[in-house]
């Protein structure tokens, strides 16, 4: 026997023999600490029930667990000799015989004949493989005792506590035949959210990563799912390729959502032409009232605990809102992310240009998922890039938290304010730069017309310096980077007879957020690159207020100049 | 004998509430009486506590006075040896007063660990673990342990009272006020005779997107803060002699207002540091003597640094046994990122 460990947890301590493996010792013990008590602290078991516990080394786990719940029965699974022995030892020291039953053997899909490998790298947790013809491991492999996880399936257990690397979407896809109230435990591999019943409460950590296996949110009765909102306005040539390109073949827990803001084309009749028999695609039509109006509309129609909106004329890689909601249900986060590629049609079919942000998010550190890989993206990078928010997932709860919402009475550019509010407030962003938003560009874009409507982000801007100050933002600066980011491409699109009083418009603006955060704002200043209309301004309004002090007050004044209905009337 | 009088306050947790008082109800081993103070709460939390049908549960309803009020209702009403809180959006692992309870020995304040549930579901230790373990390995005669337990998070499912140190020093929350825990937090570790620390975890303590704590806002809320510190400093005056108390005490509080004073709405902060330093100004001189930070503690050196600079505005009358050094012409910034 080896030097005893004290094992504490589910309030109570036992001493326990931990058998040969010194690595997988303190492993089992970190796990207990970090994921099974706190995962079990926040249930309210019932007085009995049946816990299997797969992997159960020298019995961490499933001693102190039986001690605690001593109307429960458990079963353990261990298919490495020596530990089993040990945790034979440590069941008969603690007279626990007549509860907790072991079994010398791996959980392992497609066990045959009782017989597994085991990898001859004791240094890692044993990472387990079928005895499967194709078995192509190195080094010097083992044979074990293994039963396939139909077998625990077949036992119906209440929880299941599981240590089996690699084989993780092998059981729990078993397991849908009988699933558990409860599962805990770590993860090698990110499993389908999707194996996770509905009425299993699961916390399983995925190595390695700050990711969790989940279902998503579960407060708030909403359906675990993704809506993805298609405000569709005269788009009857795109809408049905966009629709198409949400859905995920054999998930209908993604639908798509798509309104009809009032079209006045054959819209509406493409989409009942093509989907009319998919119960994944909803057709909301509504009087016309504007892309903000229509996402909102959206919005509020929808059940689902997770979001997207999408414009009607875009569309995305095949599976890009199945993986981005994988990524969210993973990462909890309140927004996540793909990349996205702006495209024109020519005559000879889409022509992409370069993802614009590839080479500003070079240096985010790359970290995998699964297969895949991932960065954070930082929301000041997110404020401060181009508006995007189309190729974003956004859990429900975060956007009715916070209150974000479109803007309705703004009729272009609505997504700027959505964009600048939602990022501030999702801290960081994990993000997929291979999973890509195909952005198509035209001549007919809102950000081409070059009217009135440009001066909808001056309104936009101001109010997000309101709500920075009525919500005490930390920082103001990444806005005021956005904001001369946003003056510099409106000028190169702008009309010339409108270039005039925007300048004056957005010079009092940025008069306004100086008396509100001072010269925190000024290492961002970039007004010297603007024609000198806006420094004319600039010096008529600081001395008409030169005799007043700074004031987070001047955030609420406002100008006739930032209001595009004003601009129109005056013109 | 009762042992343990568990006490929750309602509002609109809703749903959250059942879960939360059925996890008190499932504590194993001592005997309870669980006091429910509904605080003016709506239907939909009132039905919850009545679908409970357990003899240990008491409901007391008031019309809305504030969680204050509520649990000082619910301690005049105690009948246990001990007593507990919880919050109604909370929950216990079933082991937690047990635990508790045998940690104690001749201890009149129990501690305990406990996790956090942040939004995106994960699962951490309490923000208090690492001072909670330094206060744990020290032995009980140690003078850093009451200073460390002062520095442990000051809420209330943290802790397990016995109820002769509630009635000794009268033991109350501030009526009126959020922020209340400060205030009896500082109260039962200064008056306890005798400390102790559950080795177990015993609560998890949730933040959610869909259900946001009332102190959680950037509203004029924020003041209490400085109210309430107000009157515990006013509390533990004489206790305050003693530099490493007044050392934890006045961090404690520190930390509390600066994390205030950092989400306040931008339109209150310039109020808001000028009202922490009037506060400042209206307590006893004795806090205007910040002793230096023992090395166990240097982690708090930042906020350490701050208080000093508050401590260090000319508006304050100098100590007379300690002249603060005072910078002519300096001003503490009024409105963090602005010119003075």
């Amino acid at each position: 026997m080896s030097d005893p460990v004290f094992v504490s947890a589910f309030g109570h301590s036992v001493a326990l023999d931990p058998g040969p493996g010194g690595f997988l010792g303190a492993d089992s013990l970190w796990r207990l600490r970090e994921i099974y008590e706190p995962a079990l602290a926040r249930e309210a078991l019932p007085d009995s029930g049946l816990a299997v516990d797969i992997g159960a080394g020298f019995g961490a786990f499933a001693l102190p667990f039986a001690l605690a719940f001593p109307g429960w029965q458990i079963r353990c699974f261990e298919p490495e000799e020596e530990s089993y022995a040990a945790l034979c030892r440590n069941i008969d020291r603690l007279g626990l015989r007549g509860r907790v039953q072991a079994t010398r053997a791996a959980i392992v899909p497609g066990a045959r004949g009782g017989r597994a490998l085991l990898r001859g790298d004791r240094e890692k947790p044993g990472f387990l493989a079928a005895d499967l013809p194709e078995w192509q491991g190195t080094g010097p492999a083992q044979s074990l005792p293994a039963l396939p996880p139909a077998h625990v399936a077949a036992l119906t257990p209440t929880l299941v506590k599981f240590t089996c690397p690699g084989q993780e979407a092998g059981l729990l896809g078993a397991l849908q035949a009988a699933p558990p109230r409860w599962l805990i435990g770590e993860s090698w591999q990110p499993v389908p959210s999707t194996l996770l019943a509905p009425e299993t409460r699961a916390y399983v950590p995925l190595a390695g990563t700050p990711f969790r296996l989940q279902q998503g949110p579960a407060s708030g009765g909403l359906r675990p799912g993704l809506d993805v909102v298609v405000a569709m306005y005269n788009s009857a040539a795109t809408i049905r390729a966009c629709v198409a390109s949400t859905l995920t073949a054999g998930r209908d827990d993604i639908r798509a959502l798509v309104v009809d803001d009032g079209s006045t084309d054959s819209g509406a009749e493409e989409v009942r032409r093509a989907f009319g028999d998919d119960p994944r695609v909803v057709l909301l039509q509504k009087v016309n009232g504007g892309c903000a109006s229509a996402r909102n509309h959206g919005r509020m129609a929808s059940d689902a605990a997770h979001l997207a909106f999408v414009d009607a004329d875009d569309t995305v890689d095949p599976d890009f809102f199945a993986n981005l909601l994988e990524l969210a249900r993973y990462s909890g986060a309140p927004i996540v992310q793909g990349s996205f590629a702006p495209f024109e049609d020519t005559p000879h079919g889409r022509l992409f240009a370069e993802p614009p942000e590839a080479a500003a998010h070079a240096g985010f550190p790359r970290q995998p998922f699964g297969s895949a890989q991932w960065y954070p993206l930082p929301w000041e990078a997110a404020v401060t890039g181009q508006p995007s928010i189309w190729r974003r997932v956004y859990r429900r709860d975060f956007l009715d938290a916070r209150d974000i919402w479109f803007p309705e009475h703004i009729r272009a550019f609505d997504d700027l304010l959505f964009q600048l509010v939602s990022c501030q407030h999702a801290g960081m962003i994990p993000t997929r730069e291979d999973l890509r938003y195909h952005y198509r560009q035209h001549a007919a874009q809102d950000i081409r017309a070059g009217d009135e409507r440009m001066i909808y982000s001056l309104e936009m801007y101001r109010l997000v310096l309101r709500r920075a100050v009525e919500e005490g933002w930390p920082r103001f600066d990444p806005f005021a980077v956005s904001f001369f980011n946003t003056l510099h491409w409106t000028l190169e699109t702008i009309r010339p007879d409108l270039a005039e009083p925007f300048l004056q418009g957005a010079a009092e603006l940025w008069v306004l957020m100086r008396k509100v955060f001072g010269r925190a704002l000024d290492p961002v200043d970039r007004s010297v690159s603007l024609p000198v209309a806006f420094a004319r301004q600039r010096r008529e309004t600081e001395a008409r207020l030169a005799g007043f002090a700074d004031s987070y007050a001047f955030a609420y004044l406002d100008s006739a100049a930032l209001h595009v209905d004003m601009v129109r009337a005056s013109a | 004998m009762t042992r343990i009088t568990a006490i929750t306050t309602c509002y609109r947790e809703g749903p959250l509430l059942g879960p939360a008082l059925r996890s008190v109800l499932a504590q194993q081993g001592p005997e309870l009486e669980v006091l429910l103070v509904a605080d003016g709460a709506d239907a939909a939390t009132l039905a919850e506590a009545e679908g409970l049908c357990d003899p240990r549960l008491r409901l007391l309803r008031q019309a809305n006075d504030g969680l204050s009020s509520a649990r000082n209702r619910a301690l005049e009403q105690a009948r246990g040896d001990w007593i507990c809180f919880l919050d109604a959006d909370d929950l216990r692992p079933p082991w937690a007063l047990a635990r508790m309870l045998a940690a104690a020995g001749p201890a009149e304040l129990v501690l305990c660990p406990g996790h956090l549930s942040e939004p995106d579901d994960s699962l951490h230790p309490f923000y208090d673990r690492a001072l909670l373990d330094q206060l744990a390995a020290r032995p009980s005669d140690d003078p850093l342990r009451r200073p460390l337990a002062q520095l442990s998070e000051p809420q209330s499912a943290n802790k397990l009272i016995r109820r002769s140190l509630i009635a000794r020093h009268r033991l109350r929350f501030p009526n009126g006020h959020f922020f209340e825990d400060i205030l009896f937090h500082t109260l039962a570790v200064t008056h306890a005779r005798g400390l102790a620390v559950s080795d177990s975890p015993g609560f998890t303590y949730h933040r959610r997107h869909g259900h946001r704590q009332i102190t959680g806002g950037a509203d004029t809320r924020r003041f209490d803060t400085l109210a309430v510190t107000r009157m515990t400093l006013q509390r533990v005056a004489a206790e305050a002699r003693d530099p490493l108390l007044r050392l934890s005490v006045l961090l404690s509080c520190a930390r509390l207002i600066q994390w205030s004073e950092s989400v306040i709405a931008h339109p209150h902060r310039a109020a808001f540091r000028d009202m922490t330093v009037a506060m400042l100004a209206l307590s006893d001189p004795i806090y205007r003597v910040l002793p230096a930070l023992p090395e166990p503690l240097a982690p708090l050196a930042p906020l350490h640094d701050w208080l000093s600079g508050l401590l260090r505005d000319p508006r304050l009358p100098p100590h007379p046994q300690e002249i603060p050094h005072v910078r002519p012409g300096f001003r503490q910034r009024l409105w963090p990122q602005r010119r003075a």
